[in-house]
């Protein structure tokens, strides 16, 4: 099938689907009774009214400990690979295992030090 | 299975660590800068081992042979105890010592790299011979070098001018030379980058330095706006360019620079997609030089952060900017020359006229250099558009005199802002060459310099851009530019105008400069005339900047 055959069919579905949902619409339209009243406009016909605003801010912590999270979880993805290769190595490969563990504890310890700045800028404590 | 696989031998790049010491050297500087922020009381606990790595390190490299970036690292690990000792309860004095010496070795490493590494032949005017490096990732060669040097001098200016200013608006964080250190290797890895992860890597690293940056007075509202408003724009356009890059990909199947260059110029490859990718691309970059029709967010940004960064950002991230579309188009997207040069062109052309007109009508002065720094990124694009050796290094040498011409600007407009608080309008300038002749002669000095007038720096790198654009024959762009340059220089004149020719309003504090602002302020200076009464040393360095990595 060539490429536009594949999309020919979606776009007999999408008009389709627009020509459905106008029909509807314009039945429904056509048959129900109109009735208004105030009671209909409220956000919710049944159940307790709603109070306050729509208006809630989260608490900005939540973002730093995601934040934090998403970095070691980057790291641990780094790790990995990292972790397979390192046991091949030995003095004949073109780096040796000390360089490999010297390397990924440079890294690791950059990130650390990304921690410990959270840390005592308090960003890990609660209240 | 995975560990059979392991045992097979590694292809693992080669690191040619010389060729990106200073960004190492600066990455390095700006993570212990920051543990000397956080270890408040016990600064030397940070100090000493940090000094004794580096001068281990140091000496390793010293007993290999490696004399210059060996002493770099002694010298700055001597350095680093000594400032905690001399300044106690003084850290954001070492903060500021640091990122400046810093940046002082960064230099000294890039003239290491230009002597040793880059330059070939024995002849009179050092050729740059340009290599690639860490598996063709990064370019080792004249935009890369001449970029290094705009930042580096950027930064290393940026930190005195600053550090007087932070105090009195009393947002002297220590994360600020941090900051400022990790949007100069940015800076500087944009140009070099040679491949379309570093580069968009490098974009990233200078970007997120610079939103924090941008919003660094928390409690003022302007500058809360400058940083939101640079963050969402400026994630936008990182999206659309990571997007056109994502095209390019899939229309040439590579990721490299001139292996890009190379695929696009095949019959094989799709056209179609390419175009898109670069249209999206010129979009990307075109928003981080603020080209006109992308350029919307920066007078507001320019206003709102605090001055001094604001200069960093005019000055520094134009120059990194105009790197990476440099190498981009000319080394990547040469297959598309008749595309993008006509479009590039009138972009270029509308970015001069809007910018200057715009700047007529501004009554901030903060404001107008936005506006101008907008004009100034279109004359920089003549040298792009011109495409051949002289626009390039035309291209590079503008962006470094505009650098200087700017920084001095925002630094007398720092010393009128320190004391008058809040913004500098026109009339506050008035009979301030009566009352403090020496800022309002700078300022004159740099406008002047913005303006392309002789005999200063400005003039000639208007002068190689323009003849660039001669000779590639784009008379018409030329006109334009120097069209808009008579209009812009209508509006400097003017500033220097109100600040000699009118009488000084008496209730007005007197501007004030600290020690810092007065040293910067002059070195810009001087490298104004120097640059404009000299220009010799450094055009030849631009000139031999054109060998590039293809």
């Amino acid at each position: 099938m060539s490429f536009f055959e594949q999309y020919g069919t979606f776009a007999i579905l999408v008009v389709l689907g627009c020509l459905l949902y106008a029909l509807i619409m314009v039945v429904s339209r056509v048959m129900r009774p109109s009735v208004p009243s105030p009671q209909k406009l409220t956000t919710y016909e049944c159940g307790v009214p709603a109070e306050g605003t729509g208006w809630t801010q989260v608490n900005i912590r939540y973002y730093v400990f995601a934040f934090l999270f998403v970095i070691f979880d980057v790291e641990a993805i780094f790790l990995f690979p990292w972790a397979v290769i390192v046991g091949g190595l030995d003095a004949t490969t073109p780096v040796s295992p000390m360089f490999a563990v010297v390397a990924m504890f440079l890294f690791i310890g950059t990130l650390l030090e990304g921690l410990a700045y959270a840390w005592k800028k308090g960003v890990l404590r609660w209240d | 299975m995975f560990l059979a696989q392991a045992t097979e031998p590694l292809e693992i790049p080669e690191v040619a660590w010389s060729s990106f010491a200073p960004e190492l050297a600066l990455t390095a500087a700006a993570l212990v800068l920051l543990l000397i922020a956080i270890a408040k009381g016990r600064q030397q606990l940070v100090a000493v081992p940090a000094a004794v790595v580096s001068l281990a390190a140091g000496i390793w490299l010293v007993t290999q042979q490696l004399v210059v970036p060996g002493g770099v690292a002694i010298a700055l690990g001597l350095a680093l105890p000594a400032l905690v000792f001399a300044f106690p309860r003084r850290g954001s004095l070492v903060q500021a010592w640091g990122a400046g010496l810093a940046l002082v070795g960064a230099l000294v490493l890039t003239g290491w790299q230009y002597l040793t590494v880059l330059e070939g032949g024995g002849t009179e005017v050092a050729t740059i011979v340009p290599q690639a490096a860490l598996a063709g990732a990064l370019a080792n060669d004249g935009i890369a070098f001449f970029t290094r040097i705009t930042v580096y001098l950027t930064g290393l200016l940026v930190v005195p001018i600053g550090y007087g200013y932070l105090q009195d608006r009393r947002i002297n964080r220590a994360e600020v030379e941090p900051l400022l250190l990790l949007a100069v290797v940015g800076m500087a890895a944009l140009g070099t980058a040679n491949d379309l992860i570093t580069l968009f890597v490098a974009l990233e690293v200078l970007s997120l330095a610079l939103y924090v940056l941008a919003g660094l007075a928390r409690r003022d509202r302007r500058s809360q706006e400058a940083s939101l408003k640079y963050f969402v724009l400026g994630a936008v356009a990182s999206a659309i360019l990571l997007y056109g890059m994502a095209l390019t990909y899939v229309a040439s199947g590579e990721l490299a620079l001139p292996a890009i260059g190379s695929s696009l110029g095949l019959v094989t490859t799709d056209r179609v997609v390419a175009t898109l990718g670069l249209a999206l691309i010129t979009v990307g970059l075109g928003f981080k030089v603020a080209l006109v029709p992308f350029h919307l967010w920066t007078p507001d940004v320019y206003q709102g952060s605090p001055t001094n960064v604001t200069a960093f950002m005019a000055a520094a991230t134009k120059a990194a900017g105009f790197a990476a579309i440099l190498r981009l188009y000319l080394v990547a997207f040469p297959g598309l020359q008749g595309l993008w040069v006509p479009v590039l062109a009138v972009l270029a052309a509308l970015t001069m006229l809007y910018g200057a007109y715009l700047a007529l009508v501004q009554r901030d002065l903060k404001r107008m250099l936005a506006y101008s720094s907008i004009t100034h990124a279109g004359y920089a694009t003549i040298g792009v558009v011109a495409v051949s050796d002289a626009g390039l290094s035309g291209t590079l040498w503008y962006l470094l005199t505009y650098a200087v011409s700017t920084l001095g600007a925002f630094a007398c407009v720092i010393a009128i802002e320190r004391t008058r608080g809040g913004e500098v309008g026109l009339l506050e300038l008035r009979g301030l060459g009566r009352t403090s002749p020496a800022i309002a002669g700078i300022l004159s000095l740099c406008l002047l310099s913005l303006a392309g007038l002789p005999p200063t720096a400005g003039f000639v790198g208007k002068l190689v851009v323009f003849q660039a654009g001669v000779q590639a024959g784009l008379t018409w762009l030329v006109v334009i530019g120097v069209l808009s340059s008579v209009v812009a220089a209508f509006f400097y004149l003017r500033i220097a105008g109100t600040m000699f020719l009118e009488d000084a309003d008496p209730a007005l504090p007197l501007p004030a400069a600290s020690s810092g602002l007065t040293v910067g302020t002059a070195v810009s200076a001087a490298l104004v005339v120097f640059l404009g009464i000299q220009p010799q040393l450094f055009l030849q360095v631009a000139d031999s900047a054109a060998a590039l990595v293809r």
